[in-house]
C-alpha cells in the first residue's frame, strides 16, 4: 500500500481510449497526477480535453484501459465492482452538473440517501447542521421539482458532504447557474470543504471559477499540460 | 396524412421492446378469438353430423295411437311428415329377443333404416331378417328362401301363445355388435300380416313425425309445439317420447351461443386491459416527443393519429400471425380432443365423431369466423388506444420541454423518512407511480380472479365425489325389473317382492367374498295412488340404520331423527321431488296408496323434513323412511338394492365374482362404482384440460403486462439509477431494490387474485352446486392452482428482474448517467 | 430494514427453523405411537369380543374426547374417581399389576433418549463454536496491539491486509482497521505538512530578505552618491528626494511584510464580529481616496442598505484596501471605480469594478500567488511587491469568504463574498 507520500489521490499512467482506428479518441492519454489532502484542486481545460473522463475515472465510475488510481493508498480498480461501490459511497462524494437529485425523494431524503445505502445511522443533529449551512432549513420536505437550480446544487453539496468522504469530486457544478448563484454555491462549497478538512477536486472550463482553487491543473488532449 | 403514417411506422420500430410485448398480446388474443368460435362451431357441427348418422330423424313419437287419430293428425298443419310403426310381437326364442315390427316407408326413412339387400315386406308372408336372427333360429337362407318362425303376438295386452308360420325372406338388415352382444334383434313384417294377426280394435301405432320448422330455431319452441299437439289429441304425456338428442343436435341449444359470446368477451377484455395498460405505462416516456411535435406545429388530431396508427401498425403485423397460429391450434385441438375422448370411453358417439372428422365430413373453417376474429381484435386494439391517444394530445408543449410529466400534479412538499434504506427507496418509487402500479396490478389480478374462480369450480368437481353421489358403495346389485313385459310377468316388482332374488342366501354369498366388508340393503315400496298417481312411479325408500347419520345430515328444512323415522308415519322428502311438486312443504300430510305384492293399503304420512341426497342414495325414490318402518309395512321382502361396500374401490377378482353371481342368477343386475367414476373422470378430464389451457393463455396475456411495467419502470429511471450507483449503490443493492419492486407487484396481484378469487369462488361454487353442474357436492379449495399461480408468478418476476438488472448493468455507469435515452 | 442485512440473525433463524421442524416431527411421531398403541388394543378387543364392539367404540370415543379436553374431565357415564381407584386397586391386588410400572411406555423411552442426545449434541457444538470465536478475538486484539506499537514508532503503514482476508474479520473489526488506516494517513499528512511549513518559512525569509536587500541596495546607492562629492546641489537634492521615496517604500514594504509574516505565522487572529459592512467599506474607500483623487479617478459606491455581517473589521478593511489600491493603481486617469454591496442568500457580495488594464486570462489563477506580478501590471508599476491579493485572499478565506476576479471589456470586477 502506498502510504508514504501522504497524497490522498494518486493517478498513475492512466489511459482511456474510445473508438478505434480513425475514430480513435484519446480521452485520457497516459496521465499522472497527485492531489494533496485538504486542498481545493481545479482541473481546467477546454471541452473535449478529456477532463470529464479523467474525473470519472478518478471516481471509479468507469474503468480505465491501463493505469491505476490510488485513493487513500488503495488501488481502487483492484476492487471488485461490489466493493468499489461500497468504497465510492464511503470515500467519495459526487456533485454533477445537473440531475443530481432523485426526483421522488424530498430534500432531506436526498441528503441522507448515501447514508441509507451504506446502512449507517443518521444523526439528525448533523443533518440539521448541514441543512443550516446550505441555508435550506425550511425546505426539508420540499421536492426537487420545486427547487431552483441553485437550491438543487446546494442540496447536492449537502449530500456529498454528509458522509464525510475523503474526496469530493465535482463536475462543473455551477455550469447551469447564473453568475451570482454560482458565486454563492462556490463560496459555500469552499467553506464546507475547508471546515471539514476535505479534499475537493473540481472540473471547470471557467477560469473565473478556477481562480478560487488552491491549485489549478490544466488538461489538454488527455494529458496534463501544466500544474 | 402520409407523414403521420411514416412517423407512426418509425415509432413502432423504435420502441421495439414495448411493441414486441403488445404484439405478443395481440397474437394471443387473435388466436383465442379465432380458436374459440372455430372449435365451438366445429364441435356443434360435428355433433350434428354424428347425431344425424346415429340417431333417428323423428322429432317425437306418440305411442298407442289408434288409426282414427293417425288420420286426424296426418293432416295437422304443423306436422311435416310422419311415419308409423307397430310392434306385432316377438319370435319365441329362449335366449334371444327378436321383435317383429311393421314400419311404413316414411317410418323407415325416419328411423334411418336401410336394408342390406332386398325389399321391404309387402305381402303377408314376407319378412326381413338378419344373419343374427337366422342364427338364433338355427336356420339358413337367402332372399327368396323360406324359413319357419315361431312367434307370439301381442293380444289383450300381453304376449299370446306361440304360433308358427312359414315366411319368405325378402330382405336383410345389418346386425351391429350391440345386437350380437345383447342378443336383441329386429325383424320386419308387412302391414297385411299385422292387420291379419292383431285384432282391429287393438292395433296401435307409434306415430313418428317431424315438425314443420319454418321460423323455429330453438329446441324449446319445437318441444312446445310437440306437447301442444299431444294435448290437442288427448295423448297423455307418458306416451310421448321426444328425441331430445336429435333436436339438440339440429337446432341450437339456446345456452350454447351466449356461452361462446361470453368467452369471447372475456378474451377481448383481457386483451384490452393488457394492451391499454402497456400503453398507459409507457406514455410518460413519450411526453417530450409529443410536446416537441406540438411545438413545431403538430395539431392534436395529428398526434392522436400517430398514436393510433402506431398501434394499428403493430396489429397489422401480428394479426395474421395470430390467425395462422389459431388455425393450426384449432385443427390440432379438435383432433386431440376426440383422440383423448376415444381412449377414455368407447362410446359409439365418439367413434363416429372421430370417423367423420378424419374423413373430413365436417367443414371446420369458414371465412366469416376469420373475419370476425380480425375485426374484433382490431376493435380491441382501437379501444385500448382511445385513452392513450387522448392523453398524448393533451400534452402541453411547455411542460414537455421542461421534461416534466404530462398532467401530473407533483406535490411540492412531502413528509419523508428520516433515514433511508433500500426497502424504503422501493416504497418511494412505488408511491410515486401509484397509478401505474395500480393499473398493472388490477389488470393482472382480474385475470387471476377469473382463474381462481374457475379453478375452484373445477376442483370441486371431483369425479370421485360425483361417482360417490351416483352410487352408494362400490357395487350396486338390484333385481331386474320390467313392468311391461307380457312375456315375463314375473319381472314386475310386485311379483319380485314375493320371490326376491335379493335374499339372505345372496347376501351371505356376497359377504363371503374376500374384499367385501358388508352389504347394505335399501327397501322400496311402490306408491299406486293417493297424493301421487301411479304413473308418477313414486316410491317409499327404506334406508337402513347404517345411514342414519347421513340421512340426518342431508336435511335442509325441518328436522327429524332416525328414531322418529322408524315409526313409519313420518317421511323425509328428497328435494328433487319438489321439482314436480313444488307445493309440498314440511308438515304436509300425504295420503298414500301403497302396493305391496298383490295387495294395496292406505297410509297417511307426514312430511317431517326435506333433505338433499345424491341420486345414488335415493335412486329416485323420494319418500324416505327408516328401513325398519318399510319392512314392517310390507309382507314380503322389499329389498330393492344391495349396496356392496368393499374395502377397495375396485378389485378385478371381486368384480368378476360378483359378475358371475349376477349372471348365474339371471334375475339381478349390477352397476359398479368404478364405471361411474370412469365416466365422470373422462367428462371432467376433458373439461379440465380445455379450461386450464384457455386460462393459461389468458394468464400469459396478462404476464405481458407485468413484463412491460417492470421494463418500463426501469427504463424511465435509467438516469436516476445510474445516479444512485454513482453515489455508491452497489449492484446487489440495485438488484435487491428491483426485486422488491417486482415482489410488490407480484404480491399485490397474488393477494387480490388468490385472496379475492378464493372468496368469490365460494358463492360461485354454491351456484354450481345448485344447478347440478358436474354433480358437485363438496367445496374443495383449489390448492394446486393457487400454489402453481404463486410459484409461476414469483419465478417470472425473479427471472425478469434478474434479466432487467443485467441489461441495465451492461452499460457502464457513465453511459447511464450521461447518455441515457 | 437493517436487521435483515445481519447475517447472524439469518443464521439463527435457519437453525431455529430446522429445530422447530425436527421437534414437531418428533412430537408428531410420539403422538402417533401412543395413539397407535391404544388403537391396536382396541382393535384386539373388538376382534375378541365382537358382541361388545358397540360398547368398546363408545368408551373409546369418550376416551378420545377426554384427551383433547373438549367436554371437560368428568363425562357422563365415565367412571368416577372412586370407581377408578377401586379398579386400580383390584388390578394391583388381584392381578398383580403395578400402575406405576413404566415399562409399558416402551417405545417412548427411545424418543426420550433421542431427544436428550440431540440436545446434548447441540449444546456441545454451540459451546465449541463459542470457544473458537473467543480465541479468534484474542488473536485480533493482539494484532491491534502490535499495530499501535508500530504507530508509536512512526511507522504508519503496517496495517494487516484486512481487505483480502475480509472473511476472518467481523464488520466492526473492518471498521477499526479502516479508521486506523485513515489515522495513519492523517499522521503522514501532518508529517509532510510540517516539512512543507518549514520549507515555506525558509522561502519566506529568503524572499523577504531579497526584497529588503533590493530596496536597501537602492537606498545605499543613493546615499553613497550623496555622500560622494562631485554632485551639484540639484543632483544632491534629487538624490535626497529619491532616498526619501525609497525610505517610504521600505516602510510600506516592511509593513506589508510584517503583516504577511504575522499572518503566515498565525500570530494574528482574525476575529469576526458582527459589524456594519458599509462602514468597513467606507473605511477602505477612505484610505484610498486621496490616491484616487490624484489620478482623477472617481470612486462610486452603490450601497442601498447597510448589512450587519460577521467580519473582522480591521483585516477586512485591509483586504478591501488592497483591492481598491490595485484598482486605482492599474486604472488610467479619469476613470471610475464602482463599489457595490448586495445581499445573496447566505452571503454578502461586494463588487469592486474598475476600468483599468484588466487581467489576462492566463494569469487569473496566478494573481493570488505570493509575490506574483502580472506582466501588464509590472509594466505600469515597477515597484509593486505582489502581496496585496495574496493577503486579501488569505484574510477573506479565513473568514469563510471568497475572492474572484472577472474580466470585462476594459477593466476588471473583483467579487468578494462574506458569509452572513
Amino acid at each position: 500500500m502506498k502510504m508514504d507520500s501522504g497524497e490522498i489521490l494518486v493517478v498513475e499512467d492512466l489511459v482511456k481510449y474510445y473508438g478505434a482506428g480513425e475514430n480513435l479518441v484519446r480521452a485520457v492519454d497516459h496521465t499522472c497526477l497527485q492531489i494533496e489532502r485538504g486542498k481545493f484542486t481545479a482541473i481546467v481545460g477546454r471541452s473535449g480535453s478529456g477532463k470529464s473522463t479523467l474525473l470519472h475515472l478518478i471516481g471509479g465510475l468507469d474503468r480505465p484501459d491501463e493505469g491505476k488510481v490510488w485513493i487513500e493508498g488503495k488501488d481502487i480498480f483492484a476492487l471488485k465492482d461490489e466493493r468499489l461501490a461500497e468504497f465510492r459511497r464511503k470515500k467519495i462524494g459526487f456533485i454533477f452538473q445537473d440531475y443530481n437529485l432523485i426526483p421522488s425523494l424530498n430534500v432531506w431524503e436526498n441528503i441522507v440517501l448515501p447514508l441509507g445505502l451504506d446502512n449507517r445511522k443518521v444523526k439528525r443533529q448533523d443533518v440539521r447542521e448541514v441543512l443550516e449551512k446550505i441555508g435550506l432549513t425550511d425546505k426539508e420536505e420540499t421536492m426537487p421539482d420545486a427547487l431552483s437550480g441553485g437550491q438543487k446544487q446546494r442540496t447536492a453539496i449537502a449530500r456529498a458532504l454528509v458522509t464525510r468522504p475523503a474526496i469530493i469530486l465535482a463536475d462543473e457544478p455551477t455550469g447551469n447557474l447564473d453568475s451570482q448563484t454560482e458565486l454563492e454555491v462556490m463560496s459555500l462549497l469552499k467553506n464546507c470543504v475547508k471546515e471539514f478538512g476535505q479534499t475537493l477536486v473540481m472540473i471547470t472550463h471557467d477560469e473565473m471559477i478556477a481562480q478560487m482553487a488552491d491549485r489549478v491543473i490544466e488538461v489538454a488532449d488527455g494529458k496534463v499540460v501544466s500544474d | 396524412m402520409k407523414m403521420t403514417t411514416r412517423i407512426a411506422f418509425n415509432n413502432m420500430k423504435y420502441y421495439k421492446s414495448r411493441n414486441i410485448l403488445i404484439g405478443i398480446a395481440v397474437i394471443l388474443t387473435t388466436m383465442l378469438l379465432l380458436v374459440v368460435p372455430l372449435v365451438g362451431r366445429g364441435m356443434i357441427k360435428l355433433q350434428f353430423a354424428v347425431t344425424d348418422r346415429l340417431y333417428p330423424a323423428w322429432h317425437a313419437l306418440y305411442r298407442n295411437v289408434d288409426e282414427e287419430t293417425v288420420r286426424k293428425m296426418a293432416v295437422h298443419h304443423d306436422i311435416l311428415r310422419y311415419g308409423l310403426r307397430s310392434d306385432a310381437g316377438y319370435m319365441s326364442l329362449d335366449d334371444a329377443s327378436v321383435g317383429m315390427i311393421y314400419i311404413d316407408e316414411t317410418g323407415t326413412q325416419l328411423y334411418k333404416m336401410e336394408l342390406l339387400a332386398g325389399t321391404f315386406p309387402a305381402r303377408e308372408d314376407e319378412i326381413v331378417v338378419s344373419q343374427g336372427i337366422l342364427k338364433e333360429l338355427g336356420q339358413e337362407g337367402d332372399i327368396g328362401d323360406t324359413i319357419t318362425v315361431p312367434y307370439q303376438i301381442f293380444r289383450g295386452g300381453e304376449l299370446d301363445l306361440t304360433q308358427q308360420k312359414e315366411f319368405r325372406i325378402c330382405g336383410f338388415l345389418e346386425d351391429s355388435e350391440a345386437n350380437y352382444e345383447k342378443r336383441m334383434y329386429t325383424s320386419l313384417i308387412s302391414e297385411s300380416f299385422l292387420k291379419n294377426e292383431v285384432p282391429e280394435s287393438e292395433v296401435a301405432y307409434r306415430f313418428l313425425f317431424q315438425i314443420a320448422d319454418e321460423g323455429l330455431t330453438a329446441t324449446d319452441e319445437i318441444e312446445d309445439r310437440i306437447k301442444n299437439i299431444a294435448q290437442q289429441f288427448d295423448i297423455p304425456e307418458k306416451e310421448m317420447n321426444i328425441n331430445h338428442e336429435y333436436l339438440m343436435a339440429n337446432y341450437v341449444d339456446p345456452v350454447m351461443v351466449p356461452a361462446i359470446i361470453m368467452i369471447m368477451a372475456v378474451v377481448v377484455l383481457a386483451g384490452v386491459i393488457t394492451i391499454y395498460s402497456i400503453y398507459y405505462v409507457s406514455m410518460n416516456q413519450r411526453v417530450q416527443e409529443f410536446g416537441r411535435m406540438k411545438a413545431i406545429g403538430g395539431t392534436k388530431r395529428q398526434i392522436r393519429q400517430i398514436v393510433l396508427r402506431e398501434g394499428l401498425c403493430v396489429a397489422l403485423f401480428t394479426i395474421p400471425a395470430g390467425l395462422l397460429i389459431g388455425t393450426f391450434i384449432s385443427w390440432g385441438t379438435m383432433k386431440w380432443f376426440f383422440r383423448y375422448a376415444v381412449s377414455e370411453s368407447n362410446e359409439q358417439f365418439v367413434e363416429t365423431a372421430m370417423d367423420i372428422l378424419e374423413s373430413g365430413g365436417v367443414d371446420l373453417y369458414c371465412w366469416w369466423v376469420y373475419l370476425l376474429a380480425c375485426a374484433v381484435t382490431l376493435c380491441t386494439v382501437y379501444f385500448s388506444l382511445v385513452r392513450p391517444m387522448h392523453l398524448a394530445s393533451k400534452v402541453s408543449e411547455v411542460e414537455a420541454m421542461r421534461m416534466q410529466t404530462a398532467g401530473k400534479k407533483r406535490r411540492s412538499r412531502r413528509k419523508g423518512y428520516e433515514f433511508l434504506s433500500v426497502g424504503r427507496l422501493t416504497v418511494r418509487n412505488l408511491t410515486e407511480n401509484k397509478k401505474k402500479s395500480a393499473v398493472t396490478i388490477l389488470s393482472m389480478a382480474a385475470t387471476g380472479i377469473f382463474l381462481m374462480v374457475t379453478a375452484t369450480v373445477l376442483s370441486c368437481a371431483d369425479p370421485r365425489e360425483s361417482a360417490d353421489n351416483t352410487l352408494v358403495g362400490q357395487y350396486e346389485i338390484s333385481p331386474v325389473i320390467e313392468e311391461n313385459n307380457k312375456e315375463h310377468p314375473e319381472r314386475r316388482w310386485s311379483e319380485i317382492q314375493k320371490d326376491n332374488p335379493l335374499n339372505e342366501t345372496l347376501r351371505r354369498q356376497i359377504e363371503e367374498l374376500s374384499g367385501v366388508e358388508r352389504v347394505d340393503a335399501f327397501s322400496v315400496l311402490r306408491i299406486a295412488g293417493g297424493t301421487f298417481s301411479e304413473e308418477e312411479y313414486q316410491a317409499v325408500n327404506g334406508v337402513p340404520k347404517e345411514y342414519a347419520k347421513e340421512l340426518e345430515r342431508g336435511i335442509t328444512e325441518g328436522g327429524v331423527t332416525y328414531e322418529e323415522l322408524k315409526s313409519g308415519d313420518k317421511v323425509i322428502v328428497d328435494s328433487a321431488l319438489l321439482h314436480w311438486h313444488p307445493e309440498l312443504k314440511t308438515g304436509d300430510k300425504l295420503n298414500l296408496t301403497i302396493s305391496d305384492g298383490s295387495r294395496t293399503f292406505e297410509k297417511e304420512v307426514e312430511i317431517a323434513a326435506i333433505g338433499e341426497y345424491g341420486s345414488g342414495f335415493s335412486n329416485y325414490n323420494y319418500l324416505i323412511m327408516a328401513k325398519e318402518a318399510v319392512d314392517r309395512m310390507s309382507e314380503y321382502n322389499s329389498d330393492n338394492y344391495f349396496h356392496v361396500i368393499a374395502d377397495k374401490d375396485y378389485d378385478e377378482t371381486l368384480e368378476q365374482k360378483l359378475d358371475e353371481i349376477v349372471r348365474s342368477s339371471e334375475r339381478v343386475e349390477m352397476r359398479t362404482w368404478k364405471a361411474a367414476y370412469e365416466e365422470w373422470k373422462a367428462a371432467l378430464g376433458i373439461t379440465r384440460g380445455v379450461c386450464y389451457a384457455f386460462l393459461g393463455i389468458l394468464g400469459v396475456i396478462s404476464v405481458m403486462n407485468l413484463i412491460n411495467t417492470m421494463i418500463n419502470s426501469v427504463h424511465v429511471r435509467k438516469k436516476e439509477l445510474g445516479m444512485m450507483q454513482a453515489i455508491g449503490m452497489s449492484d446487489s443493492q440495485l438488484m435487491k431494490m428491483l426485486q422488491l419492486e417486482g415482489l410488490f407487484y407480484t404480491a399485490g396481484t397474488l393477494v387480490i387474485s388468490v385472496g379475492l378469487g378464493s372468496l368469490v369462488g365460494y358463492p360461485v361454487f354454491l351456484y354450481a352446486k345448485r344447478n347440478g353442474m358436474f354433480n358437485i357436492s363438496n367445496y374443495h379449495y383449489p390448492v394446486t392452482t393457487a400454489v402453481t399461480v404463486t410459484v409461476v408468478l414469483l419465478v417470472v418476476q425473479i427471472v425478469l428482474t434478474a434479466g432487467i438488472s443485467r441489461s441495465v448493468r451492461k452499460n457502464s455507469l457513465i453511459e447511464r448517467i450521461r447518455f441515457s435515452e | 430494514m437493517e436487521w435483515s442485512s445481519n447475517k447472524k440473525v439469518k443464521r439463527y433463524l435457519v437453525v431455529y427453523l430446522i429445530y422447530f421442524v425436527l421437534f414437531s416431527l418428533f412430537m408428531f411421531m410420539a403422538a402417533r405411537y401412543t395413539i397407535a398403541g391404544g388403537q391396536r388394543k382396541m382393535i384386539a378387543l373388538m376382534t375378541e369380543y365382537p358382541e361388545l364392539e358397540a360398547g368398546i367404540i363408545d368408551v373409546w370415543e369418550r376416551q378420545e374426547l377426554r384427551l383433547t379436553g373438549e367436554k371437560g374431565v368428568q363425562e357422563e357415564g365415565f367412571p368416577d374417581k372412586k370407581e377408578s381407584a377401586r379398579i386400580i386397586q383390584m388390578l394391583e391386588d388381584k392381578y398383580g399389576y403395578d400402575m406405576s410400572d413404566m415399562k409399558s411406555a416402551g417405545g417412548l423411552w427411545i424418543f426420550w433418549g433421542a431427544g436428550i442426545a440431540a440436545g446434548t449434541a447441540w449444546i456441545v457444538t454451540a459451546g465449541y463454536l463459542d470457544w473458537k470465536k473467543v480465541s479468534a478475538e484474542r488473536c485480533r486484539l493482539q494484532e491491534l496491539y502490535e499495530c499501535l506499537v508500530e504507530f508509536r514508532e512512526g511507522g504508519f503503514g503496517a496495517i494487516p491486509d484486512y481487505e483480502t482476508y475480509s472473511k476472518e474479520y467481523l464488520e466492526e473489526w473492518m471498521k477499526v482497521w479502516e479508521s486506523l488506516r485513515e489515522l495513519g494517513g492523517y499522521f503522514e499528512g501532518l508529517k509532510k505538512r510540517l516539512k512543507v511549513d518549514e520549507k515555506n518559512t525558509k522561502t519566506l525569509i529568503t524572499d523577504i530578505s531579497h526584497q529588503l536587500k533590493t530596496s536597501l541596495a537602492s537606498l545605499r546607492m543613493c546615499h553613497e552618491l550623496v555622500a560622494e562629492a562631485g554632485l551639484t546641489s540639484e543632483e544632491k537634492s534629487e538624490f535626497v528626494r529619491q532616498e526619501g521615496r525609497e525610505i517610504e517604500k521600505l516602510e510600506t514594504l516592511l509593513c506589508e511584510l510584517v503583516n504577511l509574516s504575522r499572518l503566515e505565522a498565525h500570530l494574528i487572529q482574525i476575529s469576526p464580529v458582527p459589524a456594519s459592512l458599509k462602514k468597513t467599506i467606507a473605511g477602505a474607500v477612505g484610505q484610498v481616496y486621496m490616491k484616487a483623487r490624484n489620478k482623477d479617478i472617481e470612486i462610486q459606491a452603490e450601497i442601498e442598505e447597510d448589512l450587519t455581517v460577521s467580519h473582522d473589521v480591521k483585516w477586512t478593511e485591509e483586504a478591501m484596501v488592497n483591492i481598491l489600491d490595485n484598482a486605482v493603481k492599474y486604472s488610467r486617469e479619469d476613470t471610475v471605480v464602482t463599489v457595490r454591496m448586495k445581499p445573496l442568500v447566505r452571503n454578502v457580495l461586494v463588487e469592486i469594478e474598475d476600468q483599468g488594464i484588466g487581467i489576462r486570462k492566463e494569469e487569473l489563477t496566478k494573481i493570488y500567488q505570493r509575490f506574483y506580478r502580472g506582466s501588464d501590471a509590472a509594466k505600469i508599476e515597477k515597484d509593486g511587491v505582489g502581496v496585496g491579493l495574496y493577503l486579501a485572499r488569505m484574510i477573506l478565506e479565513r473568514q469563510g469568504g471568497t475572492i474572484s476576479a472577472k474580466q470585462k471589456k476594459g477593466g476588471t470586477i473583483f467579487r468578494i463574498t462574506l458569509p452572513c
